[in-house]
């Protein structure tokens, strides 16, 4: 089985079987509220006639509902190099196919952004299932070794892209500084944390020739104990300077480091 | 002290330590997510690496053996290669040789002197000829005179070699004894209270022989019944000396005379009091490999 396969059904089942338990159902419920029952008119939908009112009155009554809007996801798969680190881009495939996936089981709208080599790259929003996998497709073809991401960049060209409120998934690794406070004000965002745990607890290894991942070229610098406490310091220094700012902007934010664990903790985010 | 190696040999795969830094494998590319967020190092310290070096040396330096010495007791060292024969026939038994100890036997006072004087020999190669009816080498030279002295009360006993009296035989084992003595400075002290009466061969043509290998004869009469002319003669004729001791007394004092004899300088390459150090590398060895096998918990997050 194409591995590409293999993710979309893993994620389809996964959140398939997970919303059967009605978890999420508050965010993602497509139930209508009651508003009041009104005479049947030409044009309504007789699929909303109340039948057993109707029976009462003596005259066909319709239900109107307070029909809820449509919500508008768009998914921001941040690539760059860094993925390539462990399982980390597997990762983003898994939770952006989850995501898709929770989009379509709601009937919601769902639409993707990724950035390659700069240019940020749309795949237009729909409630078909077609737009998830069309979405991993274009991401899965992606190689994300030598990319790096202007973070700031990105953000900025995602707003002017996008008009009407809607929910932003950012996922990405977050180990650059961001400000999402502009994008936190106009739309409702949730930051999904992809690391891998080699990435925050590097084990020592001696005779190994570092290579940033966003640049594909050697690093000077040397991996050893005491350098990775250093690293570790500054990541954990990062890391509360970021959960300062999406605190700060209420955005809601979880971190991921494997696939495995992704449904449960989107669930934790989205209800 | 001074300090040396037995294998000096071995310090020439000593530069191949260098091969551990200029001749290493190429190292494992791995992506690392923020190289930027690593300290600046300037030395390369690679811990893993620095380690197998220094095991590789340390073994090299076992392997070479290094030891302190006394220079003192090797090269400037003076004595003499001596062989004491001794007479054990039964003649020998005879008590009221010793004033003090009456019923002390010849051989008894001999061997007690001759004890004290193997005490004092401290730059001397010493052999021990036992003889009686025949003679045999009880001991071959040697700086060990602990085991010598012990060998002096094992080896020997009154008529061990028989009740006669074999001047000539003793003096050729003598011979044998010496025959691989690398010192100038050879010396047979002879140590007799008899009269050549046993043996193919005759004392003539034992100092024949002695003198052929330039091996100086000294000749200790003990008693009053020995055969003095012949003992002098032997003396004489080998360039040595006859020393009569009628008593233990006397036999003291020849003893103390052939000791004041000018020693000469030994050509003996072998050395004293060695301490070998190589456990001191090997322990600090094995000790870095523990190192690498358990490595120290701040590898391991």
């Amino acid at each position: 089985m194409n591995p590409l396969s293999h993710i979309l059904i893993r994620a389809k089942k996964d959140i398939y079987r997970y919303l059967s338990g009605s978890n999420l159902s508050r965010f993602l419920g497509h139930g209508y509220d009651f508003a009041e029952l009104v005479e049947y008119r030409i044009g309504d939908d007789i699929r909303d006639i109340s039948w057993i009112s109707s029976a009462k009155r003596g005259e066909i009554y319709v239900k109107k509902m307070h029909e809820e809007k449509d919500l508008s996801i768009v998914c921001l798969a941040m690539i760059e190099g860094r993925m390539a680190v462990g399982n980390k881009y597997e990762t983003l495939l898994q939770t952006v196919a989850s995501i898709g996936y929770i989009a379509h089981y709601q009937h919601n709208l769902f639409g993707g952004y990724y950035s390659i080599d700069g240019v940020l790259q749309r795949v237009a929003p729909s409630k078909s299932h077609q737009t998830v996998e069309y979405f991993l497709e274009q991401l899965y073809s992606q190689n994300p070794l030598g990319q790096s991401l202007h973070y700031q960049e990105t953000i900025e060209h995602l707003m002017e892209h996008l008009h009407p409120k809607s929910l932003i998934v950012l996922v990405g690794d977050f180990l650059d500084d961001v400000d999402l406070s502009l994008l936190a004000y106009k739309h409702e965002v949730i930051a999904i944390i992809v690391r891998s745990i080699d990435e925050e607890m590097p084990s020592y290894q001696s005779d190994v020739a570092l290579i940033d991942p966003t640049t594909n070229q050697a690093s000077s610098k040397i991996l050893t104990p005491n350098a990775i406490k250093h690293y570790q310091k500054k990541l954990q220094q990062h890391d509360a300077k970021l959960t300062q700012h999406f605190n700060r902007h209420a955005i809601r934010f979880i971190k991921i480091y494997h696939p495995d664990e992704i449904v449960e903790r989107l669930g934790k985010v989205l209800a | 002290m001074s300090f040396s190696l037995l294998y000096p040999l071995a310090l020439v795969l000593l530069p191949l330590v260098g091969c551990f830094i200029y001749c290493k494998n190429r190292p494992k590319p791995i992506y690392f997510s923020k190289p930027e967020w690593l300290p600046k190092s300037y030395i390369r310290f690679d811990s893993d690496r620095w380690i197998v070096m220094g095991v590789f040396g340390l073994l090299v330096v076992t392997l070479a053996t290094p030891y302190l010495y006394k220079p003192d007791a090797n090269y400037h060292k003076k004595g003499r290669d001596l062989v004491l024969a001794i007479d054990t026939s039964g003649s020998m038994a005879q008590s009221g040789f010793d004033s003090l100890e009456r019923f002390k036997s010849k051989y008894d006072s001999a061997i007690e002197l001759t004890h004290h004087f193997i005490q004092k020999r401290h730059d001397d190669n010493l052999g021990l000829v036992v003889f009686g009816s025949f003679a045999y080498i009880a001991s071959p030279l040697t700086y060990d005179l602990e085991g010598l002295s012990q060998m002096l009360h094992l080896m020997s006993d009154v008529g061990i070699a028989g009740d006669s009296t074999a001047i000539g035989e003793a003096i050729v084992q003598s011979i044998e004894a010496l025959k691989h003595s690398q010192t100038q400075n050879k010396v047979i002290v002879l140590l007799s209270d008899g009269v050549h009466n046993a043996g193919s061969i005759s004392p003539k043509d034992a100092l024949m022989m002695a003198k052929k290998s330039g091996i100086v004869i000294y000749t200790i009469g003990i008693g009053k019944e020995y055969d003095m002319e012949m003992m002098h003669l032997i003396a004489q004729k080998s360039g040595g000396k006859s020393f009569e001791a009628k008593s233990a007394k006397d036999l003291a004092v020849v003893f103390e005379k052939i000791e004041s004899l000018e020693p000469s300088p030994l050509r003996s390459n072998d050395t004293l009091n060695i301490q070998k150090l190589h456990f001191y590398p090997l322990f600090l060895a094995v000790v870095l490999m523990g190192i690498l096998i358990f490595p120290y918990p701040s590898s391991k997050y």
